[in-house]
């Protein structure tokens, strides 16, 4: 799979590409392909933000791993 | 680390590119980092959540790619954007983990092969050796009804007898994510069992506390 087949993909199936029928060329594709990231990333620019609990999980594992 | 700021400290970092805050956090700051995480944990989650469709793993993606960035970043340097790095870590993990899962046996062919096993115990009657066979397939039932993090990380566990860094390096998470996915999928499949239970009103079985082929 090329980036342009990539993008008329992603807008034709939407972002999940985890059901796409050639999800398995799609990800090796992201793989090897900033821009490609760069697509999906765009797709999924309205995700919510971050709850309060899920940013202080993230600061807490980042806080353990550094410390062990 | 400090942990709290005032508002005027928050209001000077969300005014900061994702660059600078970055560069901020190289001496241990984390109201910095806390700024990064909130501004883009959601991307990140979302990224995984494409790839994987799985909610808790995408969880658990996000959760590792904050670590990788935080622990890397004395030696990040800004040749490509801030969101371009992160997201490229993202996408690395979830194709990692989506690997993983297709490489990991079906976690149906272990609990089967349980079933199939339970009855040639010599040892047991033929009636308990129903029963576990029973139980064996009931059990399958309950784990094909957990998210599919927490069934591969049980399955893996208490099926195929792999610890914690070989599930952890299976699937791509940290020792840590994979205990918690081991507590928690231990929790759900309680919860699916005793539910279970109740409708059939008959049938025992339990969650072993070690492994099913626990080393000595």
């Amino acid at each position: 799979m090329d980036l342009s087949e990539f993008r008329r993909h992603l807008s034709t199936r939407g972002p999940d590409i985890h059901a796409w029928p050639d999800r398995d060329a799609a990800l090796t594709l992201l793989a090897q392909s900033d821009d490609a990231v760069a697509l999906l990333a765009a797709a999924g620019a309205d995700a919510p933000a971050p709850s309060r609990r899920e940013t202080d999980a993230i600061l807490a594992a980042a806080r353990t791993k550094t410390t062990s | 680390m400090p942990t709290r700021f005032t508002h005027d400290l928050a209001r000077d970092l969300t005014a900061l590119s994702d660059e600078a805050l970055f560069e901020a956090c190289r001496h241990g700051d984390e109201r910095p980092f806390r700024a990064l995480v909130d501004r883009h944990a959601g991307i990140v989650r979302r990224l995984a959540l494409n790839i994987l469709g799985d909610a808790h793993e995408a969880e658990d993606v996000a959760q590792e790619t904050f670590v990788a960035a935080w622990r890397a970043r004395q030696g990040w340097t800004p040749e490509a954007r801030f969101t371009t790095w992160l997201h490229r870590i993202a996408v690395n993990k979830a194709i990692d983990r989506y690997r993983a899962r297709r490489a990991t046996p079906e976690p149906h062919e272990a609990i089967t092969r349980l079933a199939e096993a339970a009855p040639a115990a010599e040892v047991e009657n033929q009636h308990q050796a129903l029963e576990r066979r029973e139980s064996a397939l009931s059990l399958r039932d309950c784990l094909a009804r957990l998210p599919d993090s927490q069934r591969q990380a049980l399955t893996m566990f208490y099926f195929e007898d792999q610890d914690v860094a070989r599930i952890a390096s299976a699937l791509g998470a940290t020792e840590q994510a994979v205990r918690s996915l081991l507590k928690r999928g231990k929790q759900s499949l309680r919860t699916l069992i005793q539910r279970q239970k109740s409708l059939r009103g008959h049938g025992s079985f339990r969650i072993p506390a070690t492994p099913l082929n626990a080393r000595p």
